[in-house]
C-alpha cells in the first residue's frame, strides 16, 4: 500500500512535537526532499535484512598480515 | 618561492634529523607562505607564536640528541574541528566561534608527542557538513589551481593549504569523502584510514559511525609517515581498540606483480565527465604497467548503499546538533541547517533499517574484497566546480553538485574500508583529477603501496598550482 503523500502540515506537527519551530517556507523546501528519501528508504525493506542486526560501526575484521597485536 | 615550500616531508625530516635544516627556519618559511597565500582563506587561525615556540623547542631537543622521529620539527595544520588545548576550535561555525578547548584531541596529542609543530587551524565546511568549504561565517576557501573554484570539502582548507605549499601536512576528517574530495580537487594525496584506525576523541563529530581521521599530504610516503604517528588504540575511543599497527611505509616499494585489482565497472562508469574518464582510463593503463591485474567487478547494491549511508549521516548529525537545532537554528548557514533538519524527520526504525542494510552491504563488500586486494576508481567524476555552483552537468544531465561529488566516496565510509586519493592528471581548465584506491579492512599498507607505485610512475604529484598574485 502506498503511504499518503507527506504534507507540510505533517512536518509542522512533527516539528512541534519535537520542540522545534521551523518556518513554513523552510518546511515547504524540505518536504520534497524528505518524500524522496522516505521513498528510497521504503525500497530498502525489499533487501534481505530480516535476519540481520544493525551494523552501527564497520568493525575491522582483525589484524592484517604483518601487523602486531590483534583483538583481545 | 622557497625550496622548503614544496619539499617532501621525507626530505625535510632527513634534513632536520641531520641538523642541516632548523625547524625554526622551516616554520618561518611556512608562515611566510601562508601570508602570501591569504587569498586562499585556507586557515581560520594561524598559530604563529605557538609554532615558533614549538619549533624552537624541537631545535633544542634535536641539538641535545633527543630526536623523536620523522615528524620532529615538521609543520602540520589541523582542520578546525580538531580540539587544540588553549587554541580556539570553531568547527567553522558561529555557534562555536569562540570555543577554546581545555584538552588536545587524541590526534593532536599524538602529533605533539611526535614533535610536530602546529601551524594553525584550517577552514572547513561548517561543522564538516558539506563538500564545498564555502563557509558562511569565515568565508570560502579557494582552490589554488583556480581561485574561482571550490577546493572541495569538508576539509577544504586542508587541501588548499597543502596544495599551495603552506606546510607539508594537514589532518582532515572524512565522513562522506571529506579528505579524499579536497585531495582530488586540489591535486594532493588524501588518506582515509580504516574506521577505528585513528582515535576520534576530541574531534567534533558529524556522524559517529561514519567519521574517519587522516592526513592530506603531497606524497604517498608522507601520508604513510603521518598515519604511523596518529594510528593506534585509544582507551577513550572504543572503535580503536584491538587493532595492531603495522609499519605503513615498509611495503611501499614491494612488487605488485600479479596483485588483483577490481575496477567497479558498471555504475561507477556512468555519469562521469569525459575529461575525468580519460584520465582514469590512462591511470588504469599505468596500473597495469606496474604489474597489477585489473578485472571488472561490481560494487554491491551501490544505490541502496547511498540511501542507507545518507540516512545514517542525516540521523546521527541531527542527533549531535539536537540541542542547538531548537534554539540556535538562526546561527547555522542555510545549507547546513537544511541538511540537519532532514535528519530530525527520520524515525528510529528508518535509521535502524539503514544500519541493517549496512550489515548486509558490509558482508557483501567483504566477500568482494576476498577476490581482489583493492578497488580502483575515480575519486570524483568531475573537476572542481565554481564557488557557489549548486548544479553540474555530467553526461548531458544537470544534477546536484553535492550528490555527484560524493558519488564515489561516500560508500567507502559506509563500509569503513581504507582509501586514498592520489593526483591523476588534469582535466578541464587545467584542474586536478584524483584516483581513488580502496583496500581491505586494516590493509592501508597495500593501499599505500599501490598508490605509491602509481605516483612514482606518473608526474602528477610534482605539478604545482600557479603562484599567488600579489594583492589578490
Amino acid at each position: 500500500m502506498m503511504p499518503d503523500p507527506l504534507t507540510v502540515d505533517d512536518l509542522e506537527r512533527i516539528a512541534h512535537l519535537a520542540g522545534m519551530s521551523i518556518p513554513r517556507s523552510d518546511l515547504e523546501r524540505l518536504a520534497p526532499l524528505l518524500e524522496a528519501l522516505y521513498a528510497d528508504l521504503d525500497r530498502l525493506r525489499n533487501l534481505p535484512i530480516a535476519d540481520l542486526e544493525p551494523a552501527f560501526t564497520p568493525r575491522p575484521s582483525g589484524p592484517a598480515e604483518g601487523e602486531r597485536g590483534g583483538r583481545p | 618561492m622557497s625550496d622548503l615550500t614544496y619539499a617532501p616531508l621525507t626530505d625535510l625530516s632527513r634534513r632536520i634529523r641531520t641538523r642541516a635544516l632548523s625547524p625554526v627556519t622551516l616554520i618561518e618559511a611556512c608562515l611566510d607562505r601562508i601570508e602570501r597565500c591569504r587569498a586562499l582563506n585556507a586557515f581560520i587561525t594561524v598559530t604563529a607564536e605557538v609554532a615558533r615556540a614549538q619549533a624552537g623547542e624541537a631545535e633544542r631537543e634535536i641539538a641535545a640528541g633527543r630526536y623523536r622521529g620523522p615528524l620532529h620539527g615538521i609543520p602540520v595544520s589541523l582542520k578546525d574541528l580538531i580540539d587544540t588545548k588553549g587554541i580556539r576550535s570553531t568547527c567553522g561555525s558561529r555557534i562555536l566561534a569562540d570555543r577554546v578547548p581545555s584538552e588536545d584531541a587524541a590526534v593532536a596529542a599524538r602529533l605533539h608527542a611526535a614533535g610536530a609543530v602546529l601551524l594553525g587551524k584550517n577552514n572547513l565546511h561548517e561543522f564538516a557538513f558539506g563538500v564545498t568549504t564555502d563557509n558562511p561565517h569565515f568565508g570560502p576557501t579557494r582552490n589554488p589551481w583556480r581561485l574561482d573554484r571550490i577546493p572541495g570539502g569538508s576539509s577544504g582548507g586542508s587541501g588548499a593549504a597543502v596544495a599551495a605549499g603552506c606546510g607539508p601536512v594537514s589532518i582532515g576528517t572524512d565522513t562522506g569523502g571529506s579528505i579524499r574530495i579536497p585531495a582530488a580537487l586540489c591535486g594532493v594525496v588524501g588518506l582515509k584510514p580504516t574506521y577505528g584506525r585513528v582515535s576520534r576523541r576530541g574531534v567534533f563529530p558529524l556522524s559517529w559511525t561514519l567519521d574517519h581521521i587522516g592526513p592530506l599530504t603531497r606524497s604517498v610516503e608522507d601520508a604513510a609517515l603521518v598515519l604511523q604517528a596518529i594510528a593506534g588504540p585509544d582507551a577513550k575511543d572504543p572503535s580503536t581498540l584491538g587493532q595492531g599497527v603495522p609499519d605503513f611505509a615498509a611495503g611501499l616499494r614491494k612488487s605488485l606483480a600479479g596483485v588483483r585489482i577490481g575496477v567497479p565497472a558498471d555504475e561507477y562508469h556512468s555519469e562521469m565527465a569525459a575529461d575525468v574518464r580519460a584520465q582514469f582510463r590512462a591511470a588504469l593503463e599505468v596500473l597495469a604497467g606496474v604489474g597489477l591485474e585489473l578485472e571488472d567487478v561490481e560494487f554491491p547494491r551501490a544505490g541502496e548503499a547511498r540511501t542507507a549511508a545518507a540516512t545514517v549521516l542525516f540521523a546521527e548529525a541531527a542527533s549531535v546538533h539536537e540541542p542547538w537545532l531548537s534554539d540556535r537554528a538562526g546561527e547555522y548557514g542555510a545549507d547546513t541547517l537544511a541538511l540537519l533538519r532532514q535528519g530530525t524527520f527520520l524515525t528510529a526504525t528508518q535509521y535502524l533499517r539503514a544500519q541493517r542494510v549496512r550489515a548486509l552491504i558490509a558482508s557483501e563488500v567483504g566477500a568482494l574484497m576476498e577476490q581482489v586486494a583493492a578497488l580502483v576508481l575515480p575519486t570524483i567524476p568531475i573537476v572542481a566546480p565554481a564557488i557557489g555552483q549548486s548544479t553540474v552537468t555530467v553526461g548531458g544531465r544537470s544534477t546536484d553538485a553535492r550528490g555527484v561529488i560524493t558519488r564515489f566516496v561516500r560508500l567507502i565510509n559506509f563500509v569503513g574500508l581504507p582509501a586514498v586519493s592520489v593526483p591523476c592528471g588534469f582535466g578541464a581548465d587545467g584542474l586536478p583529477v584524483g584516483l581513488q584506491i580502496v583496500g581491505r579492512s586494516n590493509e592501508e599498507a597495500t593501499v599505500l603501496a599501490i598508490a605509491h607505485a602509481y605516483e612514482q610512475a606518473t608526474p602528477w604529484h610534482t605539478r604545482r598550482p600557479p603562484e599567488p598574485q600579489a594583492g589578490v
